[in-house]
């Protein structure tokens, strides 16, 4: 193929900056998720801008770039940082938390219903970015990308490359893994009697 | 499912994707009315979307290091497309 026109690759660099440079805000605070400390995801970043920029002529304009980013982040994440964290890979995870953990043990705590979802209100940001970060892997990329990311679970087969139903059983699994850690969360802060 | 709605088993069964938003107009309108009926699955259901909320709420704000968008923009310039 012959090489790209002067004017062209200005586009390309004129749209990349216009379109993905704004992006950078959300995808830090996943890769922050992710790698759990700020060296790895700014490291994660610029890694994931590079590939999003060497890739990013063979993007198709007006499909998802938001997806596809994620993509890259994801892909990128796996490759790179997670040999080098070292961290123990759950495969299986949590099978053995009830259906309604945190719903249950929060409504025996003699509070109105209400006050149910109050007590969780009342945790600080930090406790509940930790707890998430706590839980293991693949089910924290599918919590984050559904629930802070607002993708769709077609979004997420397509950005993690397992099928519809694989996201929807880490979703659960990793749902409940995560309110079993608020719910440690809650009683060491005091938040509930435990 | 029946015409009229769903028991609590299928209510709750489906909880993860009607707080998801994935699940078809028709399942959702039977949840919906076994909802409308249903304290302790309007209850079970509501307590999951808000935690959902929180979620989104409490993990989605990350202050970017100042720096960061110049070194990436600075990295890609670098760079031939």
């Amino acid at each position: 193929m012959a090489q790209r026109a002067p004017t062209d690759e200005a586009a390309l660099r004129e749209r990349f900056e216009r379109d993905v440079i704004p992006l950078l805000p959300s995808l830090y605070g996943a890769a922050m998720r992710l790698t759990r400390n700020p060296t790895d995801a700014e490291d994660l970043i610029q890694e994931t801008y590079l590939r999003a920029f060497r890739g990013f002529a063979g993007f198709q304009e007006g499909t998802n770039l938001k997806a596809w980013l994620y993509r890259i982040l994801t892909n990128s994440f796996i490759n790179t940082y997670r040999k080098r964290q070292r961290e123990p890979q759950t495969v299986e995870g949590p099978d053995d938390i009830d259906e309604w953990y945190l719903f249950d043990r929060l409504g025996a705590q003699n509070v109105e219903v209400s006050a149910e979802s109050e007590v969780l209100d009342r945790m600080p940001d930090e406790d509940v970015k930790r707890a998430l970060e706590s839980i293991p892997e693949n089910f924290r990329m599918a919590v984050l990308l559904a629930d802070v990311e607002g993708f769709s679970y077609k979004e997420i087969a397509e950005i993690m490359d397992v099928p519809i139903g694989t996201v929807m059983s880490r979703l659960h699994r990793g749902r409940k893994a995560l309110e079993r850690a608020l719910w440690d969360t809650a009683k060491e802060r005091g938040l509930v009697d435990g | 499912m029946g015409e009229h709605g769903c028991d609590c088993d299928e209510a709750r069964a489906e909880a993860q994707r009607f707080i998801d938003g994935e699940l078809d107009l028709t399942v959702r309108v039977q949840i919906e009315r076994h909802l409308a009926e249903c304290h302790g699955c309007t209850e079970r259901t509501e307590f999951q979307r808000h935690l959902k909320l929180l979620i989104a709420k409490k993990c989605g704000q990350e202050s970017v290091p100042p720096e960061l968008e110049a070194r990436v923009l600075e990295l890609i310039r670098r760079l031939e497309a």
